[in-house]
């Protein structure tokens, strides 16, 4: 264990201690928790100082905390006719709406909705012996993302998702949080199996009591199976650091639709291994900051099996003093011939002390590709003002007029029907 | 209805952009800000009812005129007077211009990717019915309204669901603004080269829609380089522009000499 670094870092050093104490003895899990935590401790907390944090640094959302209050989370699942859900919830006393079903797990910490989905409590001995394959490939995959190493080396209330048959109603992740000041990480792993439909919605806390949520998403999606993944951050005074780790076997087909607006910290580490031939990843990004907001997006596209496509659109805005940040990284293996990968940032600004960085990165190994990158960070366009304007429009209609026109591209590629409810106030 | 007395004004110029005005004299540089002067004491009078033709060498400042007037932020006046039904145009920002009936028809009409054509148009058509205080106009009534001079200027119909003037040829971008100016039915319109790059049919349907739209109670200012346009439009005066000043005004001969002749030969006339 490398505690060198602990010395000066009193940070991690608490962390370390919370660890030390809360030890689970699983001798299959420890390994990797071990692992996962000597990897954390190579850096700590990120700073500015490590290049894919240089504009953020995660340390300062941390200050708040005298103590680090992190806190075990209960899963509870619900199903009703428009959804399944999974809640993460602290508090025992729960509001949950007539609809829904509360579905209590089984004896053998298992959930089982008609063969269709069956979800595994990984706090279980049996059950971590019996997905072995999935964790081992999870830990094993290599991460060199610090909070995601965190989230790992804690295993808190982890649990697996196995989509076995086509759900016709999507999966929401749900926050259950009345507390002020907790520290989460959420663990979640979806396994969907080959030719299956599934939804998956990731509903952030909207509430204003400063949390840091820190989770692990896993989502393998096997051969032939096509996954949409909406990842909703309106999240207030909430800090979220979210790592996503997406596994896409040969012929599937992932769409992410990232949508961040009104929220103080965010940073998502979305990591895409397209690993099986002809698969394919779509990433829409929608990311709006005001007051000091800082949304931080930092995606990595592994291509490593061959004939497989990416296609990144991020549509930035920014005002008051925020800050949007988009550090993109298209990787493509040497076995990857006739990749196809393609990635846009664009970003407006609408104020003086707003500000964008945007940094696209290639790295190619494979001679047989098509790759095309490309970032715009922008004001309103004087010209498009002036000619609404000579129409009689006025320039508060006309500046909102064009902002529209500018994300309606990205409004116009995802399918809205399962959020709406939360994307009408943009 | 418009009066323009010594009228002088300047443009403000990005540093990126100012080879455009290299043959000018500059006038004052800031640090990324340059300024040339282009208009130099224009005096124009337009009754209600009128057509006026405006003529001239590239370069002469019909365009910033045309800007000026429409309120465009790059230029500012610097001397003389501009009033609009007895009220003080300079005063008002562009939208107000427009509110209160004056349009630009645009020599570059803009693409903005994202706003359908259809919507602009419904949108900046309930906005003076709102300033008016009149009511909104409904779905029904602004379909006909807009299918009717749609029709009557050739635009074709799929042009409404683009979005504006993206993908549009010249000549689509000049039927585009004609069918503005028919929806907003402005008192006061200034075409800027409006004529410029049409064919014969696109110049055909432009210029009778300009005569069609004329009555005793709206004007005209069109700016122009050449005087075939005229044979659709009878205007009541012709004026020369030359260097930021009208040197010679006439009627429609004086267009038909332009045409044969030149400007230069004109210009030493009157010096």
């Amino acid at each position: 264990m490398n505690l060198d670094i602990l010395e000066e870092d009193i940070l991690s050093k608490k962390f370390f201690e919370i660890l030390e104490n809360k030890k689970i003895y699983n001798p299959a899990i420890n390994k990797h928790k071990l692992k996962a935590w000597n990897n954390f401790s190579k850096t700590g907390i990120p700073t500015n100082k490590i290049e894919d944090y240089k504009y953020t640094d995660c340390r300062k959302i941390f200050e708040k905390f005298s103590d680090l209050n992190i806190k075990r989370h209960d899963i509870k699942i619900y199903q009703s006719d428009s959804e399944y859900r999974i809640d993460i919830n602290l508090c025992s006393n729960l509001k949950f709406q007539k609809d829904n079903t509360f579905i209590e797990w089984s004896q053998n910490k298992k959930i089982d909705i008609d063969g269709k989905i069956v979800v595994y409590d990984l706090n279980d001995e049996s059950h971590i012996a019996k997905n072995i394959n999935i964790l081992n490939k999870l830990f094993k995959s290599k991460n060199d993302n610090p909070m995601a190493e965190l989230n790992n080396s804690f295993f808190i209330s982890p649990i697996l998702v196995n989509i076995n048959k086509d759900i016709n109603k999507p999966i929401k992740i749900n926050y259950n949080i009345e507390e002020n000041d907790i520290l989460l990480m959420p663990n979640i792993i979806f396994n969907i199996q080959s030719d299956i439909k599934a939804s998956i919605i990731n509903i952030y806390p909207q509430n204003k009591k400063n949390h840091i949520i820190n989770d692990n998403i896993s989502i393998f999606v096997d051969k032939y199976s096509k996954a949409d993944y909406y990842s909703i951050q309106n999240s207030n005074e909430n800090c979220i650091i979210n790592n996503s780790q997406i596994y896409l076997e040969e012929n599937s087909n992932f769409i992410l639709n990232n949508i961040t607006h009104s929220s103080k910290f965010i940073r998502n580490n979305i990591s895409i291994s397209l690993e099986g031939k002809n698969s394919e990843a779509h990433l829409n990004g929608l990311y709006y900051g005001k007051n000091d907001n800082h949304i931080d997006n930092n995606i990595q596209i592994n291509h490593l099996a061959p004939n497989t496509y990416s296609n990144q659109l991020y549509k930035g805005i920014v005002t008051d003093t925020s800050l949007g940040i988009f550090n993109g990284k298209i990787f493509v293996d040497k076995l990857a011939q006739k990749t196809n990968a393609f990635q846009l940032n664009n970003v407006l600004i609408l104020s003086e002390k707003a500000k964008a960085k945007t940094k696209p990165q290639l790295e190619i190994y494979a001679d047989d590709v098509k790759c095309s990158h490309g970032a715009t960070i922008g004001q309103l366009d004087e010209d498009q003002l002036f000619y609404l304007r000579t129409r009689g429009i006025s320039l508060d209609i006309a500046k909102s007029m064009i902002t529209k026109a500018f994300i309606e591209e990205i409004l116009d590629k995802i399918d809205k029907k399962y959020i709406m409810d939360y994307i009408d106030n943009i | 209805m418009l009066n323009i007395e010594n009228l002088e004004a300047i443009i403000k110029v990005h540093k990126a952009e100012k080879n455009k005005f290299k043959d000018k004299k500059k006038s004052v540089k800031s640090s990324n800000l340059s300024e040339y002067k282009v208009l130099k004491g224009i005096n124009l009078k337009i009754n209600p009812g009128e057509i006026h033709i405006i003529m001239g060498p590239n370069g002469s400042g019909k365009s910033s005129l045309a800007s000026l007037l429409a309120g465009h932020p790059k230029y500012i006046c610097t001397g003389g007077k501009i009033s609009f039904e007895n009220e003080n145009l300079l005063e008002m920002e562009p939208e107000e211009r427009a509110q209160k009936g004056i349009f630009l028809a645009f020599q570059y009409p803009i693409e903005i990717p994202g706003i359908n054509n259809s919507y602009f148009i419904k949108t900046a058509l309930n906005n003076k019915n709102e300033i008016l205080e009149k009511n909104k106009i409904s779905p029904k009534d602004f379909l006909t309204l807009i299918e009717e001079n749609r029709k009557s200027i050739n635009l074709d119909k799929k042009l409404l669901k683009r979005h504006v003037n993206c993908g549009f040829s010249g000549g689509e971008k000049k039927r585009n603004e004609i069918l503005q100016m028919a929806m907003l039915k402005p008192k006061l319109a200034i075409l800027d080269e409006i004529d410029s790059g049409l064919d014969v049919d696109a110049l055909k349907d432009i210029g009778e829609n300009i005569q069609r739209l004329q009555t005793k109670e709206n004007s005209t200012i069109l700016i122009t380089h050449y005087a075939r346009i005229l044979k659709y439009i009878n205007p009541d005066k012709v004026h020369i522009l030359v260097d930021g000043k009208i040197i010679k005004s006439g009627d429609t001969t004086l267009a038909q000499q332009i045409e044969k002749e030149g400007y230069l030969s004109n210009a030493s006339i009157n010096n």
